[in-house]
Formats: C-alpha cells, structure tokens, sequence
C-alpha cells in the first residue's frame, strides 16, 4: 500500500491548502476566492471538502441526494504530469529510492486529482516503460496506484532525455509535469529539460538520492558490478580513487541543482529516507 | 642453529602455505554500484599506480616470505631450553677445598653449600643432563641424569669429608664427562669463588652469585667449556630475532591491512 488512509487524508489537506495558496496571499479560507478559469459547465464530479459551495450542483443534490461539484472547462485545462524513473539504480541499496519515488508520485497523482487536475503518469528508465493517462476524479486514482504498486525498477539504464523526448512526442497537452528522478544519467539533466521547456511544459525535478551511494564501501581490488546494465570491470580502488568518486558524486547533486537553476526549474533533492510528510510540507506548502 | 627444530620445520611448511595462498587467483570482491559512469571518471581522474600495481602482490609475497624466514631463523636459533650436559662440582670438604680455609665454626657451612647445590639443580632446565661431582674425594654421586628423584637423592647424600679437595683433579673428571659436548657446563660450588689456576684453561664466569652471602661463605663458580663465545648469553639472538620478525610482520600487516587486501 503505497498511500495509507491517514496519509490520504493528510493529502487532502495538503491539496486544499495549495489551492488556497494559488488563491493569492492574504485571502483565507472564508475569502476563498477560487474560481475556474473556463465558463462552460463541462462535466459533474464528487463533491470533495474544500470545494465551494456555489459550485455545488444543488439541482442534483435536491433531486438525488448526492452532492457534485461543478466542472468548468478551463479546470479541466488544468493537467499535471508525472515522469517516474523506474531505472535499476533507483532500486540500489536498503530502502530503496524507488519506494520514496513511487510515494511522492501517488501523492503528486492525488492531490492533483483532488484539485479537480487532468493527471497522467509515465514511467521511464533508458525509454518509456509504461503510463496511466488522462486521469480524472479522484476515484481514477485507483488506477494510478494499481500501476504504481505493480511497477518495478527495469531497463538498461537511465536516459532521461530519452524519455523527455519520447513524452514530449506523444503531444500530450502543456502543463506541469514533475520529473522524479536520481538523476544517475551519463548526459546530465539539461537535455531533458531543454526539450521540455522547448515543448512548452513547466517541468520540476525531484532528484531522490540514496546518501549511501556516496561512500566507498571496498578499497582495493574490487570488482564494480553497475547494476542498471550489469556490467561489471575489474579495478583497483584505492583510496584517491574513493576520494575522486566522492567529489564527483558531490559534483552531481550540486550539477543537479545547477542544471535546474540555469533554466528557472524548481528542484528538490531529498535523501531516500525522507518522511513523505516532510516532502509534501515542502511541495504544498505546511 | 639448528633446522631440524620441529617450529622451525613449522615454520618452513608456513611459508610454503604463503606461497601457495597467493599462487591462487584473487577474489575480487564485488561491489555493485548505481552510479558506474561517476566510478568511470573517478578512474579517469585519478588513475592507479598502473605500474606499480604487477608488483604489489609480489611485493607483499616477498614481505611475508620475509617473515616467514625471519621467525624461522629465530625459531632454530639455540634457545635457552636446549638440554645442556652440567657437571655440579662439589666442594664437601670440611676444612675447606684447596685453598687454605679457616675451619668451619659449625656444620651451617656445609648446610649453606648443600643448599646452594639444590638450588642449580633446581634451577636448571627440565632436559638438561647433569653429573653430581665431590672434590673430596673425587667421586660421582649421580651420573649424567635428568631425574629429579635421582638428583634429590644425590644431593640429600652430600657430606662433609675429612680428607682435602682434589679441585684440579675433579675438574679433570669434569672435563671428561662433558667430552664433546657442544655446550657443556661446569659448575663449582664451595666455600669461596674457584680461580683460574684451579680450573685449568677454562673460562670462569665471575658474574655467577657474586652477591649471594651466607653466615658461613659459599660460592658458585661457573665455567664453560667448547661452548661458542656467542652461547654464554645464548638467548639474545632469539630475543633480538623474535621481535625484529614480529615487527616486520605487523608493518606487513598494516600494509596489507592499508591495501584493505584481507579484509571482506
């Protein structure tokens, strides 16, 4: 279970205190002043707490009882993606950075659906290995979690410009879209996010690490086994060599946030072990 | 030195074992990462000691041979264990040995020289073979024996003798029952320090109990025959070897142990 009841609800809340926040500062919750962009009443979804009650069917609820919420085409213009790498070496080591990756996907994927969002999910390694998309309402989410829980790290390695073009090739509509990463590619992270800032969408980076990657765990004669395409080189590691790695593992978390910097992305880097509580707190806000 | 010594022969079946060990293919240890290509430009950053690194095994091969050898050389070194063949000359008579001697106020003299003879023989090494000699008259009271029994018994049967000690003549005895010995030993024990004319051509150790008193006087003198000058403190080579290899097999060690070569 990727997402138990109690964090669901903490979910919920931390999606209506999103929306308020995209609200404006300085309004509260009685001055909620939330409206869809679009006029055109286009289809009715479950009333869910935090909606408005001027945007409640009161028609429906008076002639069947049940309470659903209005909703305007420009709320469903609103879409969010989310790019899950299911690469092998985010399975690497105790705890892995993938259960963290999958947590925050389920979590982006409901508070989404809980503001009434259009949401799609696509998991990549070196190409797309599968998707849930248009995604509506929050009982769709069902779907969503199916296909997280079912998922499993795969592929031969890890080409996030690769699936950024893919992604963007389907011509799925603009928005925002999350790529949720260790970002353990070769070429870097830029290339994917020039060709989604050259497509249009407003991407943001979640780079999960694993700190343990960090430190050398054998000196000496070693046999290095890389686990995305199971190659392995025998080599002497000695200690300049274990320092040379750890400097350049520390290169590429900062290259990480530079990478992101240089082109305006938002960008977060939490440790595998991060409570998912602290990054929901971070991404919508306490 | 000896290298039929059963630890040194242990010793040499060490070093083979050695060779043997690092005759084997190496295991490497495996190590799986997530980030090889940041492994890739450590290797290209800071590249190993490529030529150095054929060597490194047979470097450490040598320095393990080399203590190997070193603790087997220290090993077959004569050690203070080996059994020595001892002659405990005794000075037993009652006007005291050759040399002019006042007479003995009482019997505690002798008793501090029975004593005194207990005491080598109790001191000596468990295989070391020794022969229970009297000046006065020259006579063996034990043959060459390890025997506690027999040396206890001998030495409980010491008495006075009326008659002067024959000295030179006991020595000659002495000399006689060591023979050939590589190592033998001579051992007087009487009322005063034996000098050099008493005992010939032998060398005398002066150091031996030099500080013992005794109401009555009583001494020991120790002379070596045929023993190699290097023998009289015979332990030090051992003593100096045994730490010299155990030094140098703990700098290998940390050697090894800085290469992280042994460690899983």
């Amino acid at each position: 279970m990727l997402l138990d009841a109690e964090l669901l609800c903490r979910l919920r809340y931390h999606a209506l205190a999103a929306r308020r926040a995209a609200a404006g500062p300085g309004r509260g919750p009685a001055g909620n002043r939330w409206r869809p962009v679009g006029l055109e009443l286009v289809a009715l979804r479950d009333y869910a707490p935090g909606d408005d009650p001027r945007q409640i069917d009161w028609t429906w609820c008076a002639r069947r009882d049940e309470l659903l919420t209005k909703v305007y085409a420009g709320e469903l213009d609103r879409r969010g993606y989310v790019l899950l790498d299911c690469s092998r070496s985010m399975g690497w080591g105790e705890g892995t950075k993938f259960d963290l990756a999958r947590q925050i996907a389920a979590a982006l994927t409901y508070c989404g659906l809980w503001q009434g969002e259009c949401r799609g999910l696509t998991a990549f390694a070196e190409r797309a290995v599968g998707q849930v998309a248009w995604l509506r309402g929050v009982p769709r989410f069902a779907a969503a979690a199916r296909f997280l829980e079912t998922l499993c790290v795969s592929g031969d390695g890890t080409d996030l410009a690769a699936a950024a073009v893919g992604f963007v090739r389907r011509r799925q509509p603009l928005g925002e879209l999350t790529v949720i990463s260790d970002c353990h590619d070769p070429r870097g992270l830029g290339p994917a996010l020039d060709a989604l800032l050259a497509a249009g969408y407003r991407p943001r980076v979640v780079h999960v690490y694993d700190p343990a990657e960090r430190e050398c765990r054998t000196l000496g004669d070693v046999e290095l086994a890389d686990i995305e395409s199971g190659e392995s080189r025998q080599v002497v590691v000695t200690e300049r060599i274990a320092a040379a790695y750890r400097r350049l593992y520390d290169e590429h978390l900062s290259g990480v946030r530079a990478a992101c910097a240089a082109r305006r992305v938002v960008c977060w880097q939490w440790p595998h072990d991060t409570p998912l509580e602290t990054v929901l707190t971070t991404v919508f806000g306490p | 030195m000896n290298l039929a010594n059963p630890l040194a022969l242990f010793g040499l079946l060490l070093a083979a074992a050695v060779v043997w060990l690092y005759r084997r293919p190496l295991r490497w240890r495996r190590e799986t990462v997530a980030a090889d290509y940041l492994w890739q430009q450590a290797m290209a950053v800071e590249p190993a000691r490529l030529k150095w690194q054929p060597w490194r095994r047979k470097a450490s091969l040598a320095v393990w041979c080399g203590v190997v050898v070193l603790t087997v050389f220290a090993l077959a070194w004569p050690q203070a264990a080996r059994p020595q063949r001892i002659v405990l000359i005794v000075d037993n008579a009652a006007l005291g040995g050759s040399q002019a001697q006042p007479p003995l106020a009482s019997n505690d003299g002798f008793a501090n020289i029975k004593s005194l003879v207990a005491e080598v023989v109790a001191e000596r090494n468990e295989a070391d073979q020794i022969t229970l000699l009297t000046a006065a008259p020259v006579a063996a009271l034990c043959g060459p024996t390890s025997d506690s029994a027999a040396l206890a018994a001998a030495v409980e049967s010491l008495a006075p003798a009326e008659q002067p000690a024959a000295v030179a003549d006991a020595v000659a005895v002495a000399r006689t029952a060591i023979g050939a010995a590589n190592d033998g030993r001579a051992v007087f024990v009487g009322r005063k320090p034996a000098v050099r004319g008493e005992l010939g051509a032998w060398d005398i150790s002066d150091v031996y109990r030099d500080e013992r008193t005794f109401a009555e006087p009583a001494a020991v003198t120790d002379a070596i025959e045929r023993a190699p000058r290097w023998a009289v403190g015979r332990t030090w080579p051992a003593l100096w070897l045994f730490p010299a290899g155990l030094a140098l097999g703990l700098a290998t060690l940390g050697w090894c142990l800085e290469q992280r070569r042994w460690l899983e």
